[in-house]
């Protein structure tokens, strides 16, 4: 038992783990620049977006990450988390990053997003979280932020019908949870789960 | 008036979608009154409003977000997607369980592949894991991402005592 669970937990531990998974891909460039930084006035003159300020992301300027797909990094400097996002959360996926449940939506929607990731690993620095620390999430096309308002420990059976009922919300709201406590090697009910209010970066018009 | 949560056969026809979109605009008024259909469900002759589960709705906006329909497209969506509801009205279907084992269900799917085939594309049904295999008729392989949604044996299996049982959300 004790062997098993050393091996899982170096599975989920080391930085530089094999992709089990040929089909993982990234598409997430951090040097790219975001859509403001690549349209001039030019390009919206005339438009609803004419004016000192962009008011939007269209939605064409997106690319809706495909499963699999690391599509942006969250980070918090303070908590020391840096983690890359993929979308989908399946075991190859968790075993590289946060892994963002499929049935969310990406930052600038204006829904729930919802990340997972191991608690000996990736999440582990969310063991200090507060309300009130700000959280980053980096993609292609626009820098946002988030702030925690509340965080718990919670049921995972409970989660889910939380979660479920959060699916259809018109706020955007980041989530982002882990086994718990935080050195658990096997698998448990309890989740360590932070709500986190978006704070900056821009919407994406997407209907 | 009793509220059911199930799957419905018509998420399938709505869901249609692998098109790579070149250029998709988000999801445009005719979408999004299919959407809006879709989110509404069927009411049985017992006042029971069988609706789609959240998580087949968010998935049929991220794949109307990310496709583009022509008007004559979500025409035939919306025409396979009354005929399935009118069936489950007709039957008094009340669960994915009851669809599947329904002497319709067969007509059912026939309306859904239909739908699809008019709009470009074949269907090869999956299950509630691993999803459907829907493969655009120019021969090429579109089978990226696949949510349950768009599976038709799927959707027919996952019932809400199903998704009762099966974390979705959770890890």
């Amino acid at each position: 038992m004790i062997n098993l669970a050393s091996a899982y937990a170096s599975l989920v531990i080391a930085d530089e783990a094999p992709n089990f998974n040929g089909e993982l891909k990234k598409i997430y460039d951090p040097d790219a620049p975001k859509y403001a930084d690549t349209v001039s006035k030019d390009d919206v003159s005339g438009t609803e977006q004419s004016g000192t300020e962009l008011k939007y992301i269209p939605m064409n300027a997106v690319h809706f990450p495909e499963s699999g797909e690391q599509y942006g990094n969250v980070s918090c400097e303070k908590l020391g988390l840096n983690a890359p996002v993929y979308w989908g959360d399946t075991g190859a996926i968790l075993r590289m990053g946060a892994g963002q449940s499929k049935y969310t939506f990406p930052p600038g929607f204006g829904r729930t997003i919802i990340l997972s990731a191991h608690n000996i690993s990736f999440f582990n620095p969310l063991k200090n979280a507060e309300v009130g620390d700000v959280i980053k999430f980096d993609t292609n096309y626009e820098t946002y932020e988030y702030r925690i308002v509340k965080a718990e420990v919670a049921k995972a059976a409970d989660l889910e019908i939380e979660f479920n009922d959060m699916l259809l919300t018109e706020k955007e709201t980041l989530v982002m949870y882990t086994c718990y406590p935080f050195d658990a090697v096997v698998a448990v009910p309890d989740r360590f789960v932070v709500y986190c209010e978006k704070i900056s970066g821009l919407d994406v018009k997407w209907r | 008036m009793k509220k059911t949560l199930i799957a419905v056969i018509s998420a399938i026809v709505l869901v249609a979608v692998l098109a790579i979109a070149v250029s998709a605009a988000g999801i445009s008024a005719n979408e999004q009154k299919l959407l809006d259909k879709f989110k509404a469900g069927v009411t049985l002759e017992d006042g029971t409003v069988v609706t789609p589960p959240a998580v087949y709705i968010t998935q049929a906006e991220q794949q109307l977000a990310k496709d583009d329909f022509t008007d004559a497209e979500l025409a035939k969506l919306e025409k396979a997607m009354d005929e399935i509801f009118a069936i489950i009205k007709a039957e008094d279907l009340h669960s994915g369980r009851e669809v599947k084992a329904s002497a319709k269900y067969n007509e059912m799917v026939q309306i859904a592949e239909k739908a699809f085939d008019e709009i470009g594309y074949t269907v090869t049904p999956g299950d509630e894991v691993n999803g459907a295999n829907i493969v655009k008729k120019t021969g090429v392989d579109m089978t990226a991402t696949i949510v349950a949604v768009v599976a038709l044996v799927s959707v027919l299996a996952l019932s809400a005592a199903v998704i009762a049982k099966k974390r979705l959300l959770v890890k």
